[in-house]
């Protein structure tokens, strides 16, 4: 294993309706997106993709008017 | 089990300890023992602060019982010149169904002092702390008078505590112990200072890591992944080790943080 960066997450902990933000996320099926173990297993797809921070995100979309 | 204390004690008072050493003549000390343990007594888990031109001791004080069991409490003592130190004072109960005990650092926050402790549960005379062992702090104005023990929820205010599942040795650490205007030289504290809030653009992460922080948390949230990639930039140039900071976010901007996380260093 090589580099292993660290980052803190706590957004399930403290929001109550954290699994359906999940249903939000456009790749919410990445075998990256749910940690294992403490682990973010980050494959192919995620650095492909950029774990879909790029993708379109309907909900949020959603909430301004369309231009 | 025969146990000493020894004065080779973490100060975790970093700016006590630098004006400590200049009104404690250290040469006057004869023995690092402090409390040196017995078959009925131990004295374990130190903790020491300076504040109030006093350092005060807090440990486990385990009391070996006839029953071939043990009771562990939070205990302390204080002195003024690290030589003369006062008979340990309980302030946690003797109850073997929590058995309160290694202290963890001690930090002033708003008007309070805060101290870490753990429970150690041993009622069917286990040697070590069952699965109901879980982490607490207590409060103090003084540093000798403490409130009663408030569990800590780590996990969430969601998950109960017969949940949480067992969990001993805690710490606390503070984000940025200075206000942002200080600009205080953090340099000769010997311990990994992480520079957060206040590392707002590139300058500002590079003016911390010249006054002494060893290391820097990212949050591409807040100050944008544009900022955020000139800040690990900076780091990495400075052998400065970064990790992602939460801000307590959605899921897609969690995948924000894992785009950055991905390609820092390993953190230390």
């Amino acid at each position: 294993m090589g580099s292993l960066g660290l980052v803190e997450s706590n957004g399930h902990q403290n929001y109550k309706n954290w699994d359906t933000m999940m249903n939000y996320h456009p790749r919410k099926d990445g075998a990256w997106v749910k940690q294992k173990n403490g682990v973010y297993e980050l494959n192919d797809e995620f650095y492909k993709t950029s774990g879909g921070i790029f993708d379109p995100i309907t909900h949020y979309e959603g909430m301004f008017l369309p231009s | 089990m025969k146990t000493i204390l020894a004065l080779a004690v973490f100060i975790s008072s970093l700016h006590g300890f630098v004006h400590a050493q200049n009104i404690i003549d250290f040469s006057k000390i004869r023995t690092p023992i402090i409390f040196r343990g017995d078959y009925k007594f131990a004295y374990r888990d130190p903790a020491v602060i300076y504040a109030n031109n006093t350092f005060y001791l807090y440990f486990t004080l385990c009391e070996n019982s006839s029953d071939r069991g043990y009771y562990s409490m939070i205990a302390y003592s204080k002195s003024t010149d690290l030589i003369f130190w006062t008979y340990p004072k309980a302030i946690s109960p003797r109850n073997r169904n929590l058995n309160y005990s290694s202290p963890g650092n001690i930090i002033k926050y708003n008007d309070d002092w805060v101290i870490c402790l753990q429970t150690y549960p041993t009622p069917m005379l286990e040697s070590f702390g069952n699965a109901n062992s879980r982490i607490f702090i207590m409060r103090s104005k003084n540093l000798e008078d403490w409130g009663e023990p408030e569990l800590l929820k780590v996990k969430g205010n969601n998950v109960s505590e017969s949940e949480m599942g067992r969990m001993i040795d805690q710490i606390a650490i503070i984000e940025e112990p200075f206000a942002e205007e200080l600009e205080i030289d953090v340099l000769d504290i010997p311990v990994r200072l992480a520079a957060d809030e206040s590392a707002h653009t590139v300058d500002d992460a590079i003016k911390h890591m010249e006054m002494g922080y060893k290391a820097i948390a990212l949050k591409a949230i807040a100050k944008t992944l544009s900022m955020t990639m000139k800040i690990a930039q900076a780091s990495y140039e400075r052998d400065v080790p970064c990790f992602c900071a939460d801000l307590t976010i959605n899921p897609i901007l969690v995948e924000w943080n894992k785009n950055v996380a991905a390609r820092l260093k390993s953190f230390p």
